[in-house]
């Protein structure tokens, strides 16, 4: 039923997570309807490609195809572009992922170029982080949702998911904007973004048809977005749009 | 359609459930937020839409502008309100011990069920040299003591714990990702039995499950951070968790409303012990 088009596989050295496996993020899946969880690997979004890709692949295969994968690319490592052109020949590899803060390199920097060109030719989304200007993480600044304007004016045919919608009320708004003035810009609800209304602001700004259901798993418990939209004040029918509908369109799962 | 199952099936559950939301605020301010919410009548209206009928509230006022100013207005305000109780912000103030327990009583005599703290934003050390009397009379009266993780040192909140044994220490997380201090808190749980978190933010994968497996549900109090986070956020790990019935009460309320008892019954016992 539920697309979670927002998901990380493996662990983070910075907290400790009590499971990490396949089968209980499987397991936590069936009991909320998460039909499919998209995921970009934690080892390859710390800059271990190779390692990453493995365990997504492993995942893959484990959950029968209900775990597929984004392809991660890093601007600064030189055989990533190729590294991601291969994974894309993947049956399990639905898109790319960037994280402009991570690789703290600016989302409109001309090292994402390359990435850009790639989704275009193999019209494939990419999911990025976005974030707000924080005062206690200064790499947010690289995430902001402006930055984005360059490459999504230039590729008008790739999809961007804009990650966490912002991240927070200043980024919240600026994502939205962006979404209103392009129309192959989408917004996800992934991560401890949890403004009272923004479901309803985000749908009310861009139209339940660019939102999507994420949750940052296994980061965040899921359970925290489920409840925002199941509960929100929206029709049955955007809620099924943002929960499942628009990520079959947009990966073009059946 | 296979998403009106899921909807109700949640709501459901929601309203099998007795809340008691410790942490709200009213008198925010409608800067910064997508749906402001700035009345009393607001308040208890979008509240009771999601299913809470009972809240312990502070007033904005008292943590951006004057702490007096602030909890006299929440008093006010909560006096004719059957289903709200107070949390009253301090600050460590020239008082001595006698006015103290005195204004503590006072505030309990107007519905105040908890004390809550700015150390960092207010400029004191939340130290046995800086709030030290405070912390005697607050644990005389058990008086549970909020603190948001961002407003003081974890090793800070060690201390209050093993220095104050009887004294109720609730650890609140909002704005920042208190996912990534799991490590410390877990520790917390394991060394000082007062030691509680407040779940609003206790969102990571996992995480509330896991505490309760090893912890239990005692010490795990449900709140929201309303109006600035969306109640459903906590609602839902406690509906659709793999916890028993009886660790979805205590959260939902049962451990809130017990530590508000033990603080009527120290009120109680200290009156006595005056006379």
């Amino acid at each position: 039923m539920i697309i979670d088009a927002h998901c990380h596989l493996g662990v983070s050295p910075q907290f400790f997570l009590p499971d990490a496996s396949v089968g209980t993020m499987l397991r936590v899946m069936d009991r909320l309807g998460i039909e499919r969880a998209i995921a970009a690997p934690m080892a390859s979004l710390s800059g271990q490609a190779e390692w990453g890709w493995r365990e997504g692949l492993q995942a893959y295969g484990e959950s029968g195809g209900r775990i597929l994968l984004y392809a991660v690319f890093d601007p600064l490592a030189p055989a990533s572009l190729d590294f991601v052109r291969r994974s894309l020949g993947e049956p399990a590899a639905v898109g790319i992922k960037i994280h402009p803060s991570l690789a703290q390199c600016p989302a409109d920097d001309d090292r994402w170029r390359p990435v850009w060109e790639l989704a275009a030719d193999r019209r494939v989304p990419i999911l990025s982080h976005s974030w707000s200007i924080s005062d206690y993480n200064p790499v947010q600044k690289y995430s902001q949702p402006a930055l984005f304007a360059r490459y999504v004016r230039e590729f008008p045919k790739v999809s961007l998911i804009l990650g966490h919608s912002g991240g927070r009320y200043e980024g919240h708004v600026a994502a939205a904007a962006l979404a209103r003035q392009h129309a192959n810009v989408f917004l996800d609800l992934a991560g401890d973004c949890y403004s009272l209304g923004l479901v309803e602001y985000l749908v009310a700004q861009a139209g339940a048809d660019r939102i999507l259901f994420g949750s940052d798993l296994t980061w965040i418990d899921p359970r925290t977005q489920l409840g925002m939209v199941l509960d929100a004040e929206l029709s049955d029918f955007d809620k099924v749009c943002i929960l499942r509908e628009n990520a079959l369109r947009l990966f073009c799962l059946r | 359609m296979w998403v009106q199952e899921q909807i109700e099936s949640y709501r459901r559950r929601k309203t099998a459930t007795e809340w008691f939301d410790a942490h709200c605020w009213i008198g925010v301010g409608p800067r910064s937020s997508l749906r402001p919410v700035t009345t009393w009548e607001q308040t208890v209206q979008q509240l009771a839409r999601y299913g809470i009928r009972r809240a312990v509230v502070a007033h904005a006022l008292a943590r951006d502008y004057d702490p007096t100013t602030g909890n006299r207005l929440l008093l006010a305000a909560i006096a004719d309100r059957e289903s709200l109780w107070g949390a009253a912000v301090l600050t460590p103030d020239d008082e001595d011990q006698v006015s103290l327990g005195k204004r503590l009583k006072s505030l309990i005599a107007g519905k105040v069920r908890m004390v809550r703290i700015f150390p960092r934003s207010h400029n004191w050390s939340l130290s046995d040299w800086g709030f030290g009397p405070w912390l005697d009379a607050l644990e005389e009266l058990q008086l549970p003591l909020a603190v948001w993780h961002t407003e003081t040192t974890w090793a800070d909140v060690a201390a209050v714990c093993q220095s104050h044994p009887r004294l109720p220490v609730i650890v609140e997380g909002p704005n920042r990702k208190l996912l990534y201090h799991n490590r410390t808190y877990y520790q917390l749980f394991e060394r000082f039995p007062n030691f509680h978190l407040e779940i609003h933010n206790l969102v990571g994968y996992l995480g509330l499950d896991d505490l309760v497996r090893r912890f239990g549900s005692n010490r795990l109090i449900f709140g929201t951070y309303f109006p600035h986070q969306d109640p459903n956020v906590p609602m839902m790990l406690v509906t659709h968790g793999e916890l028993s019935v009886a660790d979805q009460a205590n959260i939902a309320g049962g451990n809130m409303l017990r530590l508000m008892t033990e603080v009527i019954q120290s009120d109680q016992r200290s009156d006595a012990t005056d006379h």
